[in-house]
């Protein structure tokens, strides 16, 4: 009788607990997904070989690196406001942005909303690459 | 179900080709368009030099087409306009879309093209913003940077006028010369819930037809009474019994059947009611499509 009251509290724990538990965990998962923390503003949801440096700004040996024929694709979200993306000098679009086609190689990069720069820097994309971008709007 | 769908203005592979700026400057308006299913599409290689003149002649014609338009229909200028800029990632004809789209808010009184025309004045001010960024590219110059100051007026101007539109929108203001009355508002009927209206409309004729049931019976009762009285053997005390027996039935046949029936039309009638309205409210919302600008293009919204 005793073990079969346990048995019981068990698998109503267990029938509670789990979906508590993944309701918790999902909550957490979006939570960390929507939030950029970065300090530059971007937040990059990195391939193989991708990088992010921002402030930085590609050489000219990069510019003579970069492969069209191989591009990478590019996607871009503004959290908290809006914002354009300049790639190598030249507009892009603006945000949200999905799957833009971009040389692969190191690119500059600048996200911006009008006079205020959100996030300046090199992007290095991985040759068929695929990037998640997220911009924090201050 | 209802559906939205944000097309992209125009095709990424017609743009790279046909942009006489190469792809790069496709690419730029393409960006724009980061909508469904535009994903490969989409581009940001650099390309050939670009010049004001060589971009001022583009615009000059794009700007002719987009002022005969406007005359008619400012709200086909704005995504006429829409669509050269966002092929060229060209600030003046963003801020001529901008007015465009304004017009047709203040014609139509329309938030959608209000906001959607805050949004170009906010892409031609990133735009003009970042031509005096050291970063831009000295090979890609729609505009003179002498100009760019006055534009960054235009464009703020432009912001605030669409900021007090949408205030008056928000108010319900009407527009000038055109005084809203709440007298004369045409009141919205409200929908019928008809499902409720058809499950009343089964329980009442249910009812109705028990009751005609019961009627029957009645009529069954009264015409086995009459047959028992017509008897040559049924007289004095047994035929009374008989007689008032028949009545008694003949009294329920004739009510029966009279609210049953009653019962069974009205709750009929309720069901082809509930049926019709169910049609026409389906028709109502088919019906409801609207197309709107939207930052990634045009936005078709309803039920499809």
């Amino acid at each position: 009788m005793v073990i079969h009251r346990r048995l019981s509290a068990l698998v109503l724990s267990i029938a509670i607990g789990a979906p508590l538990a993944l309701v918790m965990t999902s909550t957490s998962v979006a939570a960390s997904a929507l939030a950029c923390e970065d300090s530059s503003n971007l937040c990059l949801d990195a391939a193989d070989g991708a990088k992010w440096e921002a402030g930085k700004q590609a050489t000219v040996k990069d510019r003579k690196k970069r492969s069209e024929k191989a591009p990478g694709t590019l996607s871009m979200t503004v959290e908290g406001g809006r914002g354009s993306l300049f790639v190598n000098g030249r507009y892009a679009g603006t945000a949200p942005l999905s799957s833009i086609d971009v040389a692969s190689g190191r690119n500059d990069i600048q996200v911006r909303d009008g006079s205020t720069v959100l996030a300046s820097g090199v992007l290095t994309v991985p040759k068929g690459g695929s990037l998640d971008v997220t911009v924090r709007h201050p | 179900m209802v559906t939205i769908l944000a097309l992209g203005l125009g095709s990424a592979p017609r743009m790279a080709s046909a942009s006489p700026y190469g792809p790069a400057v496709a690419a730029a308006g393409v960006g724009a368009a980061a909508g469904v299913g535009a994903a490969a599409a989409l581009v940001a290689f650099a390309g050939p030099k670009v010049t004001p003149e060589t971009a001022g002649r583009k615009r000059a014609e794009a700007q002719v087409t987009g002022r005969e338009l406007a005359k008619s229909d400012p709200a086909a200028a704005g995504v006429h306009y829409d669509t050269r800029a966002s092929e060229w990632g060209d600030p003046i004809l963003y801020l001529d879309a901008a007015d465009a789209y304004l017009g047709a808010a203040e014609k139509d009184h329309a938030v959608a093209m209000a906001e959607a025309g805050i949004e170009r004045a906010h892409i031609a001010l990133d735009l003009l913003h970042f031509q005096l960024d050291e970063a831009s590219d000295k090979d890609f110059r729609m505009v003179e940077t002498s100009e760019v100051p006055d534009l960054i007026s235009r464009a703020k101007d432009t912001i605030d006028r669409g900021q007090i539109l949408l205030e008056e929108l928000a108010r319900g203001d009407g527009a000038e010369g055109e005084p809203e009355t709440p007298g004369r508002e045409k009141r919205e009927r409200k929908p019928i819930a008809t499902r409720p209206l058809f499950v009343a409309g089964a329980v009442v004729t249910s009812l109705g037809g028990a009751l005609v049931g019961v009627g029957v019976v009645g009529l069954i009762v009264g015409a086995v009474n009459q047959y028992r009285a017509e008897g040559p053997t049924v007289y004095g005390t047994e035929y009374d019994a008989v007689a008032r027996k028949g009545e008694r039935g003949n009294v329920i046949a004739a009510v029966g059947l009279g609210v049953g029936g009653a019962l069974v039309l009205g709750g009929a009638a309720m069901m082809i009611i509930a049926k019709v309205a169910e049609k026409k409210q389906g028709k109502a919302r088919e019906n409801n499509v609207s197309v709107a600008p939207s930052l990634n293009g045009v936005a078709i919204s309803g039920r499809f």
